[in-house]
């Protein structure tokens, strides 16, 4: 379960997250959208613990991120939009970096498990500038599924991916949801969005302006067409405001 | 008209310039920005201050030395000149020397744009560096009237730029060779070294008479002093002069005329000669048919995909079964921040610990070896232990600033590293583990090459009675009456402790400070060369010196303690006391290394660079 209660991030004067609360539940999947500057990446950054916030409650798998980061830390995968893996490490060590940071009971034959499964097997001994950008991202969440994480934040996910990878990624988004993970998936691409996600939370100008099914969300714009798509909620929800 | 750069080019290499500029006083908005910046031109100003007066005439060594040393120093330079060229023709690599970023690529490649233009905006591009360096460097070695400081910083600038469009022209060169039929880049690799080799054989032949004439005067002299350098370096000159290496030399000699002008000789006909050397560059670099494209858009590749350090082409050389090797396992399970030991520990090294321990060995052994094999001489016995006492003196204190791993090298990796599950002092003992271990290596090295120095000695004169003398001072060896051996080992017993403990001190320190000033380290890591990270990089090392030297003062408080009483109360100081005392001393090191570490983790745990580190990298 990931839980944020009125999160409230500034940069100086500049409000990026403002009093914002969003739940997922396990097993759940949180689509969440906005435009650029709404404050996904903050929210996302404060939510994996890189930046603090200035207030409000993260809990993840029913751990606080401020009273209890390492337990918060060790139920959280957080696979960021540009992956960043460290030059002169090989997957395999990365994997094996990882597997020690989360205490992964036999890693090694979980790794292979994973690496095989994302075509990745005959890249193991590879350093990152030998990898493209696609691999490079499948490695990430290798990497993030590694721990058998209670809760998964993906931001932008199938950036770099080619049509096949893309599909291996939903795939593997909407398994990891059914065994119980509570993933949050941000991403411009709303077809994906709207493909995999339960839920959709959009928010602008750092608060959230609509949370719920698509189904709800759209019953909450009267003026829209009964069949309209994300892409005319997205816009009626976020023109408004701009 | 394409002989100079497309308008617009030039106003781009302007905008980045200005750009740079800009941003460095925006930073300096926020206060320790600006703090630093007042640093740096503070720090810049005092040596110009001090600089200034020596500049208010001709250099008083040089014009000492008379019109014939001075001659003698230019001719000199164009020797070092030739060797050089000699060295970078004979070894040209096989890659462009000069890159256009990612935006630059995809503008001039895609744009409306000539080939010459394009090389005309690589060649321009330099410039404005060209320029500050040729100003700073012009306040600090130029000399004479400030007309002569004037004339000399545009031949300094003709000069670099000389250079800059040399290096260029030859990478173009070597790369053209790949693209030409192979006969005719065997041919052209030919005649390049046909040319270097007869060029030397020449040369070198000359040099010989030069120093047959050297010899002959300095064989006939009675004395030497002032007038008999006089007489040599005159000598040297007129058969100089005599010979055809004047003529072989001379385009190079003209070359740093505008370095050797006298006074009151401002203007040279030498300036005609380089302005025409460098025009001629500039075609040849502009005019060139090489095709660099894809060689730029490559490496720009390899670049965007292993980030901003250099260091990934090393890793990438690295053979499959060398891939494959650890220092040590490291499993899955256990004290989680020995995961970023390992992290850290890798970036050094594959090898494993037995490895190290084997050349430690043979590092002992072969200094062994070597007193005996020679007998021990004293200038070996000397060198050995200077080497020795500069490793276990200097890496303790200042290893931890040198290496490169630690958290210096992972703040680029800050939104990974903030989302492992790592309380902040687990964060901090995994990032200073590996540090620390290499300075403790390089403490064990230091202290290998003292004892093998020592055994040496005991070997030789067992061996063939050299009668060598220990490099243990006498008056601690008379005091001890123990064998040196003995003593050597008591001393080594005294280093350790101490000097680890130091080292734990300075590493500790050196993280704390990155936490402290993250923005800083990261300027200084990007290699960002304005006169505020100038300023930031001054007041980091003088902090950390500051400190350091504070964090000491416990232990030193001790030792100076130990020794009044043993003053005071009138009690002789025994050797074997030193491994105590080093211990004693060793205590409150560690306790502060310790709540270092602790306020480090706080640090780690607070951190909010939202701003500063976050946004730097992106």
């Amino acid at each position: 379960m990931i839980s944020i209660q009125n999160l409230i991030k500034s940069y100086g004067d500049f409000r990026a997250v403002d009093d914002l609360s969003l739940r997922v539940e396990p097993g759940e999947i949180l689509g969440l959208v906005g435009p650029n500057g709404a404050g996904k990446t903050t929210t996302l950054r404060c939510l994996s613990g890189v930046i603090p916030p200035d207030s409000g409650v993260i809990e993840i798998a029913g751990h606080s991120l401020s009273d209890n980061p390492v337990a918060a830390k060790s139920g959280l995968a957080y696979v960021p939009d540009e992956p960043q893996l460290f030059d002169h490490l090989t997957s395999w060590d990365y994997l094996m970096v990882v597997a020690r940071l989360y205490q992964v009971p036999d890693a090694e034959r979980r790794a292979e498990e994973l690496l095989e499964k994302f075509d990745l097997t005959n890249r193991r001994l590879a350093f990152p500038a030998e990898l493209s950008r696609g691999m490079k991202q499948k490695l990430m969440i290798v990497a993030a599924l590694l721990h058998e994480p209670k809760a998964m934040v993906l931001d932008e996910p199938l950036t770099g991916l080619d049509p096949r990878a893309m599909r291996q990624m939903k795939d593997t988004v909407v398994a990891a949801a059914e065994r119980g993970v509570s993933m949050i998936v941000s991403s411009h691409m709303l077809r994906l969005v709207e493909e995999v996600c339960h839920r959709i939370a959009i928010i602008h100008q750092g608060r959230v302006v609509l949370d719920g099914a698509l189904d709800t969300i759209r019953s909450g714009l009267p003026e829209l067409d009964e069949d309209a798509d994300l892409e005319e909620v997205f816009l009626r929800a976020t023109e408004d405001k701009n | 008209m394409e002989a100079l750069l497309h308008p617009a080019l030039f106003r781009l290499v302007i905008q980045s310039f200005v750009g740079r500029i800009r941003r460095s006083l925006r930073l300096a908005k926020q206060p320790k920005y600006l703090f630093g910046a007042l640093v740096g031109f503070a720090y810049f100003g005092s040596l110009l201050i001090n600089h200034i007066p020596f500049n208010r005439g001709p250099s008083r060594g040089l014009d000492a030395a008379g019109d014939d040393l001075f001659f003698g120093i230019q001719v000199m330079a164009a020797i070092a000149m030739a060797v050089y060229l000699s060295f970078a023709w004979a070894f040209l690599p096989k890659r462009p020397s000069f890159s256009l970023r990612e935006p630059e690529l995809n503008l001039l490649m895609t744009g409306p744009l000539s080939r010459r233009q394009v090389l005309q905006y690589v060649v321009f591009k330099s410039i404005p560096g060209i320029l500050l360096s040729v100003i700073v460097l012009s306040v600090f070695i130029s000399r004479g009237s400030p007309l002569d400081k004037a004339v000399q910083g545009v031949g300094m600038f003709a000069l670099f730029w000389l250079w800059d469009l040399h290096s260029k022209a030859k990478s173009l060169w070597r790369l053209r060779l790949d693209e030409l039929p192979p006969w005719k880049a065997r041919f052209r690799r030919s005649v390049m070294f046909g040319f270097l080799a007869l060029f030397w054989v020449v040369t070198v032949l000359a040099l010989v008479e030069l120093g047959k004439v050297a010899y002959e005067i300095i064989s006939q002299l009675e004395a030497f002093n002032e007038e008999a350098l006089g007489g040599i370096v005159r000598g040297i000159r007129e058969r100089y002069e005599e010979s055809y290496l004047r003529y072989l030399l001379a385009p190079l000699v003209w070359l740093t005329g505008p370095y050797f002008l006298r006074e009151g000789s401002v203007l040279s006909w030498s300036w005609l000669y380089i302005f025409g050397v460098v025009a001629a560059h500039y075609l040849w670099v502009v005019t060139s048919k090489t095709r660099f494209e894809e060689l730029l858009l490559e490496r720009e590749r390899v670049r965007a995909m292993s980030g901003p350090g250099k260091r990934s082409a090393r890793f990438l050389r690295l053979k499959e079964n060398h891939r494959v090797k650890q220092p040590f396992k490291l499993l899955s399970q256990g004290r989680r921040e020995v995961a970023v030991f390992f992290k850290h520990l890798v970036l050094l090294t594959r090898r494993s610990w037995l490895f190290f321990f084997l050349i430690w060995v043979a590092v002992v052994l072969f200094c062994v070896a070597l007193q005996v094999v020679l007998g021990s001489p004293k200038g070996l016995r000397i060198t050995m232990f200077v080497i020795g006492i500069v490793a276990i003196t200097v890496f303790p204190s200042f290893g931890a600033m040198m290496w490169g791993n630690g958290f210096r090298k992972d703040l680029r990796y800050f939104e990974t590293l903030r989302t492992w599950p790592l309380t902040g002092r687990q964060m901090v003992r995994g990032q200073i583990m590996a540090p620390y271990l290499q300075t403790c290596a390089a403490i064990l090295l230091g202290i290998g090459i003292c004892l093998g120095a020592e055994l040496g000695v005991i070997l030789a004169n067992v061996l063939d009675r050299s009668m060598a003398t220990s490099i243990i001072p006498e008056d601690l060896l008379a005091h001890a009456a123990v064998p040196s051996l003995v003593v050597m080992l008591g001393l080594i017993a005294t280093v350790i402790p101490i000097t680890l403990s130091v080292a734990a001190v300075s590493t500790v320190l050196e993280a704390t400070s990155v936490l402290l000033f993250p923005g800083w380290v990261l300027a200084s890591e990007k290699g960002r060369g304005d006169i505020a990270s100038m300023g930031q990089k001054i007041l980091l090392s003088v902090g950390f010196a500051l400190f350091l030297g504070l964090g000491l003062l416990p232990g030193g408080l001790i030792l100076a303690g130990v020794f009044t009483w043993h003053h005071f109360a009138d009690i002789g100081f025994q050797w074997w006391e030193l491994p105590i005392l080093s211990l004693l001393c060793s205590v409150p090191l560690l306790i502060e290394a310790w709540l270092m570490t602790r306020l480090g983790g706080k640090l780690w745990d607070k951190m909010d660079p939202s701003q500063e580190i976050l946004e730097g990298f992106s």
